[in-house]
């Protein structure tokens, strides 16, 4: 079975590693570590403009990103044409109403609160694998692209 | 009565008296509109029998004429005399009328034997004095008024003997010379009344018609002794006549019965007059209160009261305008203000009141004062008393101090601007709370995350490379993590707690327990809890909150009834045992439980953040859960306290607001609620 390509935006290094340990197994990840960079990865330019071409099956979104933070970049997902069917799952420490609230409007997929708890971490951040990038049928190539050259934000 | 109010409009125009208080006026005003009338109806019918025997072809023959005949011109004059009293209101009629009959009277004396003006003499008066009161009716000169009156007095004389004398015998003349037929002299005499009656305010009439005393015992005395002595002088002539009695003792009765009748009259009129003088005093005694009880209102404002005649001195001063002048009452009344106070505020004073009384208007100015401890400042009215004509008759004014009032003013002002600023601080310290608790919400539970996966992923490496002891260490690093993170959910919940907003709900209670104890009972290990669960009322307030005081004070009671073998909980309703913790309240809910209870001593510890009255080791738990209870219950406006005692259980009571009105609210699902759990 061919690995499910997910771009993982988080600033936390540590996060990262704890994240990849669960999923790196069965998935091919990308790790961005702020909101700009993750859309510069979308779009495929700046650091990103000679990655691989194709949107990625799943983006998993912290909220405290630096530069543009994960609500900001959540909008211009669902914003945008090309990108508006990739799922988004928001990975985050908050359990606030207010973000709950604010990334379900802006048209969030899922909202997982990260356990502190090692085991139930792993465990939820597996089972989001599974189900968004094994179970869940990604949208067929080419309803929309946004890293092929053409339209798209500057 | 509506008659006599129709005709006292119809005359109100020219009235040369005005007496305002008395209700006999337009009595007699009626009274005499009724005898013209009368007197109008007796010569027109008078009049057409004289014609019909006048023109019938055989005067004998006549069926009325066994009826006395009058002269034309009587019958005449009498007609007009009645359409004047009629027609009062049109003083040039009354004049042409008055002048037609007083020629009439005249040519008929000055000619008289005559054809057609037979009149004897006294005919001739009758119709001369007649037209000349009618004549003079039309004049408001009082000196004609009282020339008429005695005119008319002497009609009433002329024609009253003619008919006493009349009716006492039986000669036709009356025995005394004189010839007037009795419907000239019945005519003549209500004529006079009429007349008299229709000025009933003017000259001797005020006697009859007025409010005094004197009136009223007029009013009774006269028609009582006209008829008492008419009566008996009819006695004594019929009696001497028909030989009823001697001559001399028919004097003799006359005398007695005259005595006797005079006496009781006066007895009569005594007593009315003393009655009229109690009412009189008693009257006054109300009018003197309504005066003590106006003058004790003014006394006991603050505002300075005064009033003031058209000469400028006053009527009337209240305390608070004696303690300003620094004087009694007695020095004020009948005084100006410049008298009293001299220099500036008293021409103030003054000038207030011309303007007033200049303008007949109030007048509403605020004004500053020199009064020797400084300036004041007053809101001054000045206002003129009317009286029904409009005219003025005295100034009130009132003035009110208003530096006071204004102090107040921006006393409250100052306040208020103090109460903007606590609460734009409340509410930037509010906010400053908000983003703390989201930073520890999210910043403090990251380091927790990474201590704990890091420290796992160390003991999954080299866990079999480690010691017994080094194990034990990081299994204390994983236990203190998941109780940080514990502390920091539930610290969180307290705080949220606090700032959310109240919804106001109405909340199933029983729906809402029944689901938090199968929750309870399907994550529960150890021994079956027996459940007993009342009768429960619904509650009002936010649904979210009040769920979480269930789920933390029936979770409390499965934790701490877990080590006794046969645990039971008790949830309900019903009376307080001690009225004294309800705060008014006579009913409240209540959780018992047959578990570890606590010591009383330390009752007050129960409800404070992080306190425990039981080790972490014994009953896990961060010690937030019933200071979380306490606050939801405070912001609801209810309160809770316990009662335990140590190894015998403890039972929690609270008091939340009922919800009693069944249509007030929407009522909540519990179901749709989902549970924020927090561990007590």
């Amino acid at each position: 079975m061919k690995l499910k390509n997910i771009l993982l935006a988080e600033d936390s290094p540590m996060d990262v590693e704890l994240t990849l340990e669960a999923l790196q197994e069965h998935h091919n990840i990308s790790v961005v570590e702020d909101g700009e960079a993750a859309l510069d990865y979308l779009y495929r330019r700046g650091a990103y403009a000679g990655r691989e071409p194709g949107n990625p099956d799943l983006i998993l979104l912290d909220l405290k990103l630096p530069k543009l933070n994960g609500l900001q970049v959540l909008e211009q997902i669902k914003k945008c044409e090309l990108l508006r069917t990739v799922p988004v799952v928001v990975l985050t420490s908050s359990k606030e109403q207010p973000d709950l609230r604010t990334a379900y409007d802006l048209g969030a997929n899922a909202y997982v609160v990260k356990p502190v708890v090692f085991d139930q971490f792993m465990e939820a951040v597996r089972q989001i694998g599974k189900f968004w990038a094994g179970l869940n049928e990604t949208p067929p190539r080419g309803v929309g692209d946004a890293s092929r050259p053409g339209p798209g934000p500057a | 009565m509506a008659a006599g109010a129709d005709i006292r409009n119809s005359l109100g125009s020219d009235e040369a008296f005005y007496v305002p208080d008395s209700r006999f006026v337009p009595f007699f005003r009626t009274l005499s509109f009724r005898m013209g009338w009368v007197f109008s109806a007796l010569a027109a019918f008078g009049l057409v029998d004289t014609l019909s025997v006048m023109l019938w072809p055989e005067r004998h023959a006549h069926p009325w004429n066994a009826l006395p005949h009058q002269p034309l011109p009587v019958l005449l004059s009498f007609l007009l005399a009645g359409v004047a009293v009629l027609g009062r209101a049109a003083r040039w009629a009354q004049a042409a009328c008055g002048a037609l009959i007083l020629s009439i009277g005249l040519f008929c004396s000055l000619h008289a034997p005559h054809a057609y003006c037979d009149l004897d003499t006294y005919a001739g008066w009758t119709v001369l004095l007649t037209g000349f009161a009618v004549l003079a009716g039309a004049s408001r000169i009082p000196m004609v008024g009282y020339v008429r009156q005695l005119a008319l007095f002497a009609l009433f004389f002329l024609c009253g003997l003619a008919l006493i004398s009349r009716i006492y015998t039986t000669v036709p003349d009356g025995g005394s010379g004189f010839h007037l037929g009795w419907p000239t002299a019945l005519m003549g005499f209500i004529a006079a009344h009429a007349m008299l009656f229709q000025r009933p305010e003017f000259g001797v009439m005020r006697l009859v018609s007025g409010d005094g005393f004197g009136c009223h015992i007029m009013r009774r005395l006269l028609p009582s002794v006209m008829i008492l002595l008419a009566g008996l002088g009819w006695l004594l002539a019929e009696g001497e006549a028909r030989a009823w009695y001697p001559e001399s003792f028919g004097e003799s009765l006359y005398a007695v019965l005259s005595i006797t009748g005079f006496s009781g009259i006066l007895l009569f009129t005594a007593a009315s007059l003393n009655r009229l003088d109690k009412e009189r005093r008693e009257r006054e005694k109300e009018s003197s209160r309504s005066r003590e009880q106006l003058q004790a209102i003014l006394d006991h404002t603050s505002a300075i009261i005064c009033m003031k005649g058209l000469d400028g001195r006053y009527l009337l001063v209240n305390d608070a305008f004696c303690r300003a002048a620094g004087k009694q009452p007695a020095e004020c009344i009948g005084r100006t203000a410049v008298e009293i106070i001299p220099g500036p505020i008293g021409e103030m004073v003054a000038r207030n009141y011309q303007e007033a009384l200049r303008t007949r208007a109030p007048v509403e100015q605020v004004e500053i004062f020199p009064l020797p401890n400084g300036n004041r400042s007053y809101l001054t009215s000045n206002f003129p008393l009317l009286d029904n004509e409009g005219a003025p008759y005295a100034v009130c004014g009132i003035y009110t101090d208003i530096d006071d009032i204004r102090a107040q003013q921006k006393e409250i002002e100052r306040l208020n601007a103090s109460l903007r600023e606590k609460t734009d601080r409340q509410e930037a310290a509010n906010r400053e709370l908000e983003a703390f608790s989201y930073s520890v919400s999210h910043d403090l539970r990251a380091p927790l995350r990474h201590i704990a996966g890091f420290g796992e992923l160390l003991s999954q490496r080299s866990g079999a490379a480690l010691d017994e002891k080094s194990r034990h260490y990081l299994g204390v690093i994983q236990t203190s993590v998941s109780r940080m993170g514990a502390l920091i959910d539930d610290l969180l919940a307290f705080s949220r707690a606090n700032q959310v907003g109240l919804a106001a709900q109405r909340v199933r209670t029983a729906d809402m327990v029944g689901e938090i104890r199968s929750d309870l009972e399907s994550m529960r290990k150890g021994p079956v809890v027996e459940w007993t669960i009342g009768e429960l009322p619904d509650m009002r307030g936010d649904p979210a909150m009040l769920r979480q005081v269930w789920i933390n004070l029936l979770s409390n009671a499965v934790k701490y009834s877990g080590k006794n073998p046969a645990p039971r909980i008790e949830v309900g309703f019903g009376p307080v045992p001690h009225p004294a913790d309800a705060a008014g309240a006579s009913e409240a809910f209540f959780v018992r439980d047959n578990g570890a209870g606590f010591d009383m001593r330390y009752a007050d510890k129960l409800f404070g953040v992080f306190q425990r009255l039981h080790s972490a080791q014994e009953y896990e738990g961060t010690g937030i859960g019933l200071a979380m209870v306490r606050r939801i219950l405070e912001r609801h406006g209810g309160r809770i306290w316990a009662n335990a005692s140590p190894g015998a259980g403890a039972t929690f009571y609270f008091v939340v607001p009922e919800a009693d009105a069944p249509a007030a609210a929407n009522p909540v699902p519990a179901s749709a609620l989902s549970p924020e759990g927090t561990s007590a």
